[in-house]
């Protein structure tokens, strides 16, 4: 082995320094077999301790020998030569010797060989530091503090040889090697050369910081590596996952997708952390977002298919680049809302087609009551359509559950497609510009629900619930809420169980808006106690006979109610018809006015005639022997009854002149009468029930399967079929009072306001329903007239008046 | 609701004044609310100030405009009884009369011109006051005078200001308005268009009748009416309606002749 000549950069080597060539030549074969030798010899502590000596003596004797140069600088500071530069530079010099000769062996590929020979020279460098440890601590140390950063450790200096004369010279097909190792390890063709992260992390430890040596500097780990890696990446998977979902498909690949993610961040381990990010990009964007459109286009077709597990893949790994999940939800709410709209569609075509049935197979005349009964096309069943509502609502609920983890983000786009179908499909908004009919029909679910007891229940208090939640106009629903309520509460006695179910519902729906919004329904269930209470007064006043009066002369099971106008406006509809109260209840309407007046001065009594009905004990209509008849009639009807106790013929022109009624009121309350054989009619035919001349005899003998006969429910009053016009009006006046009542709020405070900032803030503000522009202008504009609001000169600017 | 004499003598006695026009001021401005008014009266000492000062000025005039010559005019044209507050004033006979020797036809616009700069609340009703006032303020004392005065001043002031064509025109609505009524018949509504919007707005006006004909709206209120004139401008210029935006501040009736105008094409 020859030693080359040495040249340093100060050139204050002696050449010919013996006793530096004796220390090298002694340390020199140690140096050999730490670093590696051919035949790979073992080392072995004894050699380390000898080795480490004389470098000790060759350092402290030759500056003992030799007086250690002073040197002056020109502040007068003197510095300390210290021994080492000598041997530092003989090891550089014999490093490269040493690494130039390192060859491969036959039938090694060189990536094995610079694995191999990397982990041995890691090694050996590692314990080479060590050996020259007093190098590193004194001489290198010196060095260095002076400034001179091309001095190095022993060990950086190992590493820096290395990458001078094995790396750099090699990377070409060191990286070829390298890449083609991780394709055949993605093409599963695993060939293996042993550990490959050693070589990838060798470019970890080339990159050198001059300025400070411990720092981690990974230029060449990024440059000469992982720009190529991710290129390479990149490449292999555009390609792969191209090909791969044109075989296999969409689904398949969702598979595909998410094992070759994993697969790559396993891969990690033998990478730098530096790469996990970009690393992750590249796979995002290949695998995920160049591939996002199709993927996504899957979605209908698994929802289709009830796929649940599938589409759980896609979201998971569409989730790893949340852009992506944006239209997704896009997607998920628009397949909903259509199912919604279908599941809507075909409850119609289903009822429709019921309903047309049920009127070819009616007789002519059922068929013409069913007509005037209802509005001519209803043929909606509320319950049908709620439950149907439901269903796509549950349905999805749990997609959402079992496909988006219950993700925030899918909860609120189902709520969105919800919220759409449940206000605007084919049954509740038949035409674009139909106000929706679903808050009616919620209403009059929840009317089913409370009347057929069976049915009730926490579920379907929930299910009301979850529909009232989505619904946009809360005011319509509580107009028709209450219509149905009064219904109920005028029905006849409501049980405590009745009254504790219809609470429940109440403070659900007080929860879910507000206490105000219940107050009407409140006030309702108060109006029915109160007058429970004056019933119970008015009978306690009538049974005291002391003032003289005679008890005879009242009705005794008087059951008042005494109902506020503004919660029971259903109630007031319709009631103002003519009518002459039989004589024999004057008495009592006298007494119990004055009652009522006694207790509460200063309010109006309207007595809504039309809504009364009278228990009958009918004594003489019996076959003899057989318990006396007991008829429900209205109060109508009882005026129509009461002159038969004098006379068993009368003329409808004397009853109507009698009663006092219209003839279409007196006509409607006739009807039971003739259909049920109590009165019999002459000339037939309902449309001479009105005729003057037309007769009326009662029988002698009344002949019923039961005893209880029910005349009152056979009374249906022609002009039921507006009821809903009506309601729509009231729910109409309603909107517009609660907009105008916002408006001036809001210009109040502002005093002056642009017209686009006071339609906002209306938006805003108004929650109980969703007003249109429309309605907005129009309140606005009944504001202008009312003198509450100018426009300002320009027009678009309003002006509030005080 | 209570009579206007009434709370004008409430007014009066609560405040502790005795001009029954700061009362009738007041009680104006809010609406005949008595308590209302009170406490505006009292919370806003500026606005007494000002009220009685305009009132002094009023009453100034009043005594300029008392020229015999001024007053020969309106007393042969007023009508022979006075009203039942006791003032007098020119009837619709004596308008017509009185348009008549002015040589202008009844339905001349200029006659709007007129009735708004004598501050007349209706038709056929020029008052006393205001006639003195206005005529001797721009020292008009012949019907001579008053003619060249409407030719030379009004009239040019009614083509070349549109701040002022503006005001005659919004002043109209409320001048042919009747007594009582807050909305203007279609027909009568459309007659005065045609006499007041200029003539290059016909095509556009003649359009919006037709929509309000056909649409069965036979009726027009104060804000619509004010708010055609700005519309048909807008409309002129963008004659397809491409810009109309009805988020806009126009009201509803636009946006309901724009769907019209949309169905059409």
């Amino acid at each position: 082995m020859s030693v080359a000549t040495i040249s340093s950069p100060e050139g204050s080597i002696k050449q010919d320094d013996p006793f530096l060539e004796k220390t090298w030549k002694e340390i020199e074969p140690a140096i050999h077999i730490i670093l590696g030798d051919e035949k790979n010899s073992p080392l072995d502590s004894r050699m380390y301790t000898q080795t480490y000596s004389k470098v000790y003596n060759y350092c402290t004797t030759a500056s003992t020998r030799r007086p250690p140069a002073v040197s002056k600088d020109h502040d007068g500071k003197g510095t300390v030569k210290l021994v080492g530069a000598e041997l530092y530079y003989k090891l550089q010099e014999y490093l490269k010797f040493y690494l130039e000769n390192l060859k491969q062996k036959g039938g090694e590929t060189f990536l094995q060989f610079y694995i191999r020979s990397w982990q041995r020279y890691l090694i050996g460098s590692t314990r080479l530091n060590d050996v020259l440890d007093y190098i590193n601590r004194y001489w290198v140390a010196k060095e260095r503090a002076d400034g001179h950063r091309e001095i190095y450790d022993i060990l950086s200096l190992c590493l820096l040889s290395w990458r001078d004369y094995k790396f750099h010279a090699n990377l070409p097909i060191l990286m070829k090697q390298i890449m083609e190792q991780i394709r055949l390890q993605r093409e599963n063709k695993i060939d293996s050369v042993g550990n490959l992260s050693f070589a990838i992390k060798s470019f970890v430890l080339l990159g050198f910081d001059v300025n400070d040596l411990k720092k981690q500097n990974l230029s060449v780990y990024i440059n000469d590596f992982e720009k190529t890696f991710l290129t390479e990446t990149f490449n292999f998977y555009t390609e792969e996952s191209g090909k791969y979902i044109q075989e296999h498909g969409v689904v398949n690949y969702l598979v595909k997708a998410q094992q070759r993610i994993d697969e790559e961040l396993k891969r990690l381990e033998e990478l730098n952390d530096h790469t996990r990010r970009p690393l992750n990009d590249v796979l995002n964007q290949v695998l995920i977002t160049n591939h996002a459109a199709e993927i996504r286009a899957e979605l209908t077709p698994l929802l289709d298919e009830g796929r649940y597990d599938d589409i759980r893949k896609m979201y998971h790994l569409l989730r790893r680049v949340p852009m992506t999940v944006g239209p997704l939800l896009q997607s998920f709410q628009e397949y909903v809302k259509q199912q919604g709209l279908v599941a809507v569609n075909q409850l119609k075509g289903r009822l429709q087609a019921a309903h047309e049935a049920e009127q070819t197979n009616k007789s002519p005349v059922e068929h013409h009551r069913k007509h005037s009964r209802h509005k001519k096309g209803d043929y909606v069943d509320a319950k049908l359509y709620i439950k149907t509502l439901l269903s796509v609502y549950f349905k999805f609920m749990s997609v959402v559950d079992k496909a988006f983890d219950n993700s925030e983000v899918f909860v609120k786009a189902l709520d969105c497609a919800c919220r759409s179908f449940i206000n605007a499909n084919s049954i509740a908004t038949p035409t674009s510009r139909s106000k929706s009919r679903t808050p009616d029909l919620l209403a009059k679910y929840s009317d089913d629900i409370l009347r057929h007891k069976e049915n009730f229940g926490n579920m379907s208090v929930d299910e009301l619930m979850s529909v009232f939640k989505f619904i946009d106009d809360k005011e319509s629903f509580e107009v028709w809420y209450r219509r149905y309520l009064s219904k109920r509460l005028m029905s006849g006695s409501m049980s405590p169980e009745d009254e504790e179910r219809e609470e429940v519902i109440i403070q659900h729906l007080k929860t879910s808006n507000s206490i105000e919004y219940t107050t009407k329904i409140t006030n309702m269930f108060n109006d029915i106690r109160i007058s429970r209470e004056l019933g119970r007064y008015y009978r306690e006043a009538i049974s005291d006979t002391t003032d003289g009066t005679n008890s005879q002369q009242f009705v005794t099971n008087l059951e008042p109610r005494i109902l506020d106008s503004s919660s029971w406006n259903a109630i007031f509809r319709g009631s103002n018809e003519s009518f002459m109260l039989p004589s024999e209840l004057i008495s009592t309407q006298e007494k119990f006015e004055s009652i009522y007046r006694e207790r509460y001065s200063g309010r109006q009594l309207n007595w809504i005639w039309n809504r009364s009905r009278i228990e009958l004990k009918v004594n003489n209509l019996s076959r003899p022997g057989r318990p006396p008849y007991h008829f429900t009639v209205t109060l109508f009807q009882y005026s129509i009854l009461s002159p038969f106790n004098e006379k068993d013929t009368m003329t409808s022109y004397q009853l109507m002149e009698k009663t006092a009624l219209p003839p279409a009121v007196f006509k409607a309350n006739m009807i039971p009468f003739v259909r049920n054989k109590l009165l019999v009619q002459s000339p037939v035919g309902e449309d001479q029930i009105t005729n003057p001349a037309t007769s009326f005899t009662i029988v002698n003998e009344y002949t019923s399967k039961r005893i209880k006969v029910n005349f009152a429910a056979g009374v249906h009053p022609a002009d039921i079929k507006n009821e809903s016009s009506e309601l729509n009006e009231e729910v109409e006046r309603r909107h517009h009072e609660l907009l105008k009542a916002c408006i001036v709020r809001i210009m109040k405070a502002r005093k002056q306001c642009k017209h686009e900032r006071l339609t906002n803030e209306v938006f805003q503000i108004i929650d109980r329903f969703k007003p249109t522009v429309g309605d907005i202008k129009k309140a606005i504009e009944v504001l202008i007239d009312e003198q509450y609001l100018s426009r300002s000169d320009d027009g678009s600017t309003y002006i509030y008046l005080s | 609701m209570r009579s206007t004499s009434s709370a004008i003598n409430d007014f009066l006695e609560v405040a502790g004044i005795d001009s029954p026009e700061i009362a009738s001021f007041f009680l104006k401005r809010n609406h005949n609310r008595l308590t209302a008014s009170i406490n505006d009266y009292f919370s806003n000492p500026r606005l007494v100030e000002q009220a009685t000062q305009s009132l002094e000025q009023r009453k100034n005039s009043k005594s300029i405009a008392s020229s015999p010559k001024l007053k020969g005019i309106f007393d042969k044209y007023k009508e022979a009884e006075p009203d039942p507050t006791g003032k007098y004033y020119i009837g619709v006979d004596g308008t017509l009369q009185y348009l008549k020797d002015l040589e202008y036809e009844p339905e001349d616009t200029i006659v709007l011109c007129l009735a708004n700069f004598l501050e007349s609340e209706s038709v056929g009703d020029f008052r006393e006051e205001p006639f003195m006032r206005k005529w001797s303020a721009v020292g008009c004392d012949t019907l001579e005078k008053m003619r060249k005065f409407m030719d030379s001043t009004l009239k040019p002031k009614l083509v070349s200001d549109p701040k002022y064509f503006t005001e005659i025109y919004q002043y109209t609505f409320r001048f042919i308005l009747d007594k009582g009524e807050k909305k203007l018949p279609l027909d009568f509504a459309a007659e005065y268009w045609r006499l007041l919007i200029p003539k290059q707005y016909f095509t556009e006006l003649d359009k919006f009748t037709h929509f309000m004909h056909v649409s069965h709206k036979m009726k027009v209120s104060r804000d619509q009416w004010n708010m055609l004139l700005p519309f048909l401008e807008a409309y002129h210029e963008d004659s397809e309606l491409k810009n109309y935006d009805e988020s806009q501040s126009w009201p509803l009736l636009m946006d309901e002749f724009y769907e019209f105008i949309k169905g059409e094409q």
